[in-house]
């Protein structure tokens, strides 16, 4: 395992230098809101570019009960970058205020999308590329808010497993305060009988490995003690969430689409 | 007889052939003053390979002037390069050519088409329809290109061809988290190539990265006991330097069930029904 993690963080750096010096950037910019996906992003960047090529931005959920501010502030003080801390109160103000209506989910939306916005207006001020922080599982399962999380030139550990993310975050030597909790993925009940189904990306990522990377049939899950109706709901929110992880789609009708 | 042979392990810049071109010489250059006989160049070396509907714009056809150079400098050294081929207004391959004494002494068109990170080549190439053996002033080589080289069959036709060196141009990507991971086997299945044929093989990986996918080099040369001759480093430009001698061929032939001992006829009767009953 610590093999193919130290491949997988080198296989990384190349890329992300690599991908900055073919678009003349020198410097990378991340948001930090308390997720673990960030801060590793913003680690790697450190190692492949210098702590001073890289710029952090402290965005956090003003509503925060989980300590995200304390841990995105720690993560920047790891990292060791220049860092700004934007409050988004104003911001979110404005949306209430328009639209009181606005539930939960469009309220984490239009964060995950004002941060975005944030990171892009500041990349222009400091000529520095904004790296995207979004892992494989949450790609998979729809979890980044489309031009939210997942925005950005680079997605550095977009072909990593939420566990995998971790684990790397632990080889980098993060600090287990600055990781934080394990969070659970809220997938949508879709039986009839209903009733929530979160489960932890431990139990999500083994699944999600063997569906995707492992090709293996349903069948054969079920075989292996997956419930069936567990596999079903994963399987088609992979596929349900396809739209979300590809540009978006182009009706061709020019000899050569771009 | 013994030859000094060079891998060019180097990064193509995508889509520019005149700045690969350019960058072809500068090795040559070097390779030379190291008095390298041999120089061979990784999988499409004046192209890279991500190039999707790109790569009709950067097709040459064999006598293009754009590589003239290149041909020229073959006068002093063998040297292999890899291109996109134009081999008609409709048919482009993925070619590699053998060039000595300022000619193309064999041409091998790739026929196992792949994955790139620009989608599959099946849809910008055609694959190639022979596998041959050819004669050098140096010796009989055989060239098979990128997958071509994983299907055991085309390199025991080049055995049974009479080659005393199988030369692999190579574009693997790394995956260290895949099972299992390409670059990986590639620390063995070139091996187990040389120790099969009992011949050479130089297996020349590129580096650089193209679209996310990284490519980490990691050239090798095997000698025909499948010995690791020379190594190239992880993910740096390098001109590695093996060798190919024919009494160390001779010897290992000798010494060792190879090609020599095969029964030709059982397998090639055999082969024709297998093709008959597929």
């Amino acid at each position: 395992m610590s093999r193919d993690i130290t491949a997988s963080a080198h296989a990384i750096t190349v890329v992300l230098r690599s991908t900055l010096r073919d678009a003349s950037f020198r410097r990378g910019i991340v948001g930090l809101s308390g997720r673990v996906d960030e801060i590793v992003v913003a680690a790697l960047a450190a190692e492949a570019l210098s702590a001073e090529q890289v710029r952090l931005l402290v965005l956090v959920d003003p509503e925060d009960e989980t300590g995200a501010a304390e841990r995105a502030r720690a993560a920047a003080e790891h990292v060791g970058a220049d860092t700004e801390e934007i409050g988004l109160d104003p911001h979110l103000d404005a949306l209430l205020r328009d639209a009181p209506e606005a539930d939960p989910k469009r309220r984490r939306a239009f964060l995950a999308r004002l941060r975005t916005n944030l990171l892009h207006d500041r990349s222009l001020a400091h000529r520095a590329l904004v790296l995207a922080a979004t892992s494989k599982t949450d790609l998979l399962l729809g979890r980044a808010t489309l031009y939210g999380e997942s925005a950005g030139a680079v997605n550095p550990i977009g072909d990593l497993y939420a566990t995998e993310v971790v684990a790397l975050a632990e080889h980098l030597g993060i600090p287990a305060d600055v990781i934080g909790p394990p969070p659970v993925v809220d997938l949508p009940a879709r039986s009839a009988e209903g009733g929530g189904f979160e489960p932890s990306y431990a139990w999500i990522d083994p699944l999600l490995k063997l569906l995707v990377d492992g090709r293996v049939r349903r069948r054969e899950l079920t075989e292996m003690g997956y419930d069936r109706a567990d596999v079903q709901r994963v399987a088609s929110t992979v596929r349900r969430n396809r739209y979300r992880r590809r540009p978006p789609v182009i009706p061709a009708v020019s000899g050569r689409p771009v | 007889m013994s030859f000094v042979v060079g891998l060019a392990q180097m990064a193509p810049r995508l889509a520019d052939v005149r700045g690969n071109v350019e960058r072809h010489l500068q090795i040559i250059e070097e390779a030379s003053s190291r008095h390298v006989n041999i120089l061979l160049f990784p999988e499409l070396s004046l192209t890279g390979q991500a190039l999707g509907d790109l790569a009709v714009d950067v097709a040459l056809t064999l006598d293009s002037a754009l590589f003239a150079d290149i041909r020229r400098s073959s006068k002093e050294l063998a040297i292999g390069i890899g291109l996109v081929e134009r081999a008609s207004d409709r048919v482009l391959r993925n070619s590699y050519l053998y060039l000595d004494g300022g000619t193309i002494i064999h041409l091998h068109r790739k026929l196992h088409l792949e994955r790139t990170p620009a989608g599959a080549e099946s849809e910008v190439f055609s694959p190639g329809r022979r596998i041959r053996s050819f004669d050098t002033r140096r010796g009989r080589f055989g060239i098979l290109t990128g997958a071509d080289a994983r299907h055991v069959a085309a390199a025991g036709v080049l055995a049974l061809d009479g080659m005393d060196a199988l030369i692999l141009p190579l574009a693997i990507a790394a995956r260290p988290n895949a099972t299992p991971p390409p670059e990986e086997e590639a620390e063995v299945w070139p091996r187990a190539l040389a120790m099969m044929t009992r011949s050479y093989v130089f297996a020349i990986n590129r580096v650089g990265v193209e679209e996310g996918w990284t490519y980490p080099g990691a050239s090798r040369a095997y000698g025909p006991r499948g010995e690791l001759m020379a190594e190239g480093p992880t993910d740096e430009d390098s001109l590695v330097i093996a060798s190919l001698d024919h009494e160390v061929l001779r010897r290992a032939r000798i010494a060792a069930t190879g090609p020599k001992d095969e029964a030709r006829d059982v397998v090639f009767r055999e082969m024709d029904r297998v093709s008959r009953e597929s």
